[in-house]
């Protein structure tokens, strides 16, 4: 094996991959309107049949698909087909209010992986390489889709799994692990820990492949000189398949998306128009190979650029630059998405008032979420055990709707800085 | 008879404390006991003064949250056993208290204590019907 997991489809020409992605995307419609009624909805409310989508340059014509309505659509609105063709379901770390559930049938799966597995081959990986996997296994696609990936390159892969660092290094140490799959603040923990042990030497690690959280160049240049190695983005959605959807090559100047499987374009989020390449805007993504969860024109709400300049690594397929930001308020924490609506949710049920500020940091490379919230009468009284019951009662569902733990302050009325009226909602402190 | 106390929501930084109490003395309120209660990120200060209702809107007026609860103002003799007299009469008929704290003196002789209880009545009997101690104001 080579520099490329499948050269032909790598390197295709761009009369190819055109040809390719008008093909795939005129049958995807279809698809979608005989199997999905929701999508066939939103279509005729827009006036498209699926007879005036002929090529890729009618893509423009077809109505995009929000998160909003993944979660009107839950739990099968968006399956296409019948639940016998369908192997594997794999889930977004949100909460009930927003959680997505993507259904794949065999092949699904199989495409997913191969993705996957480019990315790992970008990344220098061949069969004679030890994968070690460290992103969460089970509904949070980073683990599978990294194994499923590490398997199909013939790689020894080790379903690490996060969390216990011990054993990791203990792992990585014994069977000699080369390529380090996890999210970008685990890489850096997990350098510390080398590097205060003093192990780096005894460690046979070469790359990294991290995503699923943002992180910044000076990070990379943290965790490659921490490690040793040469640490590569990779970017993917659960709503489209999981990571893989794009890839880092040799280059390290931004993330070849599988244009065979995936249409990229750039909108602006507010008109919705579509920018041309270079352009900063919202990615918008349509699958063309998904069969069983096919999203045609799928907001991400991620802010990048794309780039079709021609790269040294060989690949033809066009790159999209680290995400800058979102054009929705999510956040994410510890690799896990937060919209400040759910925590306001919680707020309101425990009778608190939606005057609240979030602030997220990042202490000991660790993400840390505090939720200050303003004491007001309802919730006040004279005894301070009630009070720090009542702190504990919203500890407790915010750790349930949110799926990670969040410090509690309550502050006193008024204190929130309101800017214009509006209260500042989300602090983000983290340098990334 | 009963004392109206003030509890007030304060957070646990420095400051917090002095800018009630500025307040109060710009309006010539006296206080007659004070109690704080906190955890490291935010406390509850109870007071009695001499004019409550006006502390009360002066404080709510300030954005403070405030609540009014109903205690009662044991006059207390200062003297060793002054206090577990009172303390034995209240656990002999199964009287818990939720709190207490000290008044400032209220003569040479005595002090009050600020003592709050879930059943007000049956304290109320009780104390009334003891000739060591009674309840005063303050």
């Amino acid at each position: 094996m080579g520099k490329y997991y499948q050269q032909e489809i790598e390197t295709a020409s761009r009369d190819q991959i055109i040809t390719r992605q008008s093909e795939l995307l005129v049958k995807q419609v279809r698809h979608a309107w005989d199997n999905l009624p929701y999508y066939r909805g939103k279509m005729e409310e827009k006036g498209v049949c699926p007879e005036d989508i002929n090529g890729i340059d009618d893509l423009k014509k077809l109505p995009f698909i929000t998160k909003n309505d993944l979660r009107l659509a839950y739990p099968y609105g968006f399956r296409a087909v019948p639940e016998s063709e369908c192997v594997r379901i794999q889930s977004t770390s949100g909460t009930t209010g927003k959680r997505v559930i993507a259904f794949y049938t065999q092949s699904d799966v199989d495409l997913w992986e191969e993705c996957c597995a480019r990315a790992i081959v970008a990344a220098g990986g061949t069969k004679e390489d030890v994968v070690h996997v460290s992103y969460g296994y089970g509904l949070f696609t980073g683990g599978m889709g990294l194994h499923g990936g590490s398997h199909k390159v013939g790689c020894l892969t080790l379903p690490m799994s996060s969390g216990n660092t011990e054993r990791q290094l203990q792992f990585m140490e014994d069977l000699g692990s080369t390529i380090l799959c996890c999210t970008p603040s685990y890489a850096q923990y997990l350098s510390e820990a080398i590097n205060e042990k003093g192990i780096k030497n005894r460690l046979r690690l070469k790359a990294g492949i991290f995503g699923a959280e943002p992180w910044s160049e000076e990070m990379r240049r943290d965790i490659e000189a921490g490690l040793g190695i040469r640490a590569y983005d990779i970017y993917g959605l659960t709503e489209l398949s999981g990571p893989g959807v794009a890839f880092e090559c040799s280059q390290q100047t931004g993330m070849h998306i599988n244009e065979d499987h995936f249409i990229a374009e750039i909108i602006d989020p507010d008109t919705e128009e579509v920018l041309p390449y270079g352009r900063k805007g919202e990615l918008v993504f349509t699958s063309i190979t998904k069969k069983a969860f096919p999203l045609i024109r799928y907001r991400t709400r991620d802010i990048c650029v794309l780039n079709d300049e021609k790269c040294p690594c060989g690949r033809t397929h066009v790159k999209m630059s680290k995400p800058m930001g979102r054009s929705d308020d999510m956040l994410i924490v510890k690799g896990v998405n937060v919209f400040p609506s759910q925590i306001e949710t919680v707020l309101l049920e425990l009778g608190y008032s939606s005057n609240y500020q979030i602030v997220v940091d990042r202490v000991n490379l660790t993400d840390t979420i505090e939720v200050r919230v303003e004491m007001n009468a309802n919730n006040f009284s004279d005894d301070l055990g009630m009070i720090t019951k009542m702190e504990n009662k919203v500890l407790q569902a915010l750790r349930a709707m949110l799926g990670i733990g969040a410090k509690v302050s309550l502050v006193a009325p008024k204190s929130i800085q309101r800017s214009e009226g509006k209260a500042v909602r989300v602090i983000d402190r983290r340098k990334i | 008879m009963i004392t109206k106390q003030i509890s007030v929501f304060l957070e646990n930084k420095s400051g917090e404390l002095a800018r009630v109490a500025g307040l109060l003395s710009e309006n010539g309120i006296n206080l007659r006991a004070l109690d704080i209660a906190q955890t490291s990120s935010y406390g509850i200060i109870r007071f009695v003064s001499d004019r409550q209702t006006d502390a009360a809107r002066i404080l709510s007026e300030n954005d403070y949250v405030l609540h009014v609860s109903e205690v009662f103002a044991v006059k207390v003799p200062d003297r060793p056993g002054g206090l577990s007299g009172l303390l034995d009469i209240l656990a002999e008929n199964e009287i818990n208290v939720e709190y207490m704290y000290s008044s400032f003196s209220i003569t040479d002789m005595d002090v009050a204590m600020i003592i709050r209880v879930p059943d007000v009545q049956k304290f109320e009997k009780l104390i009334e019907g003891n000739s060591e101690y009674s309840i005063t104001n303050l």
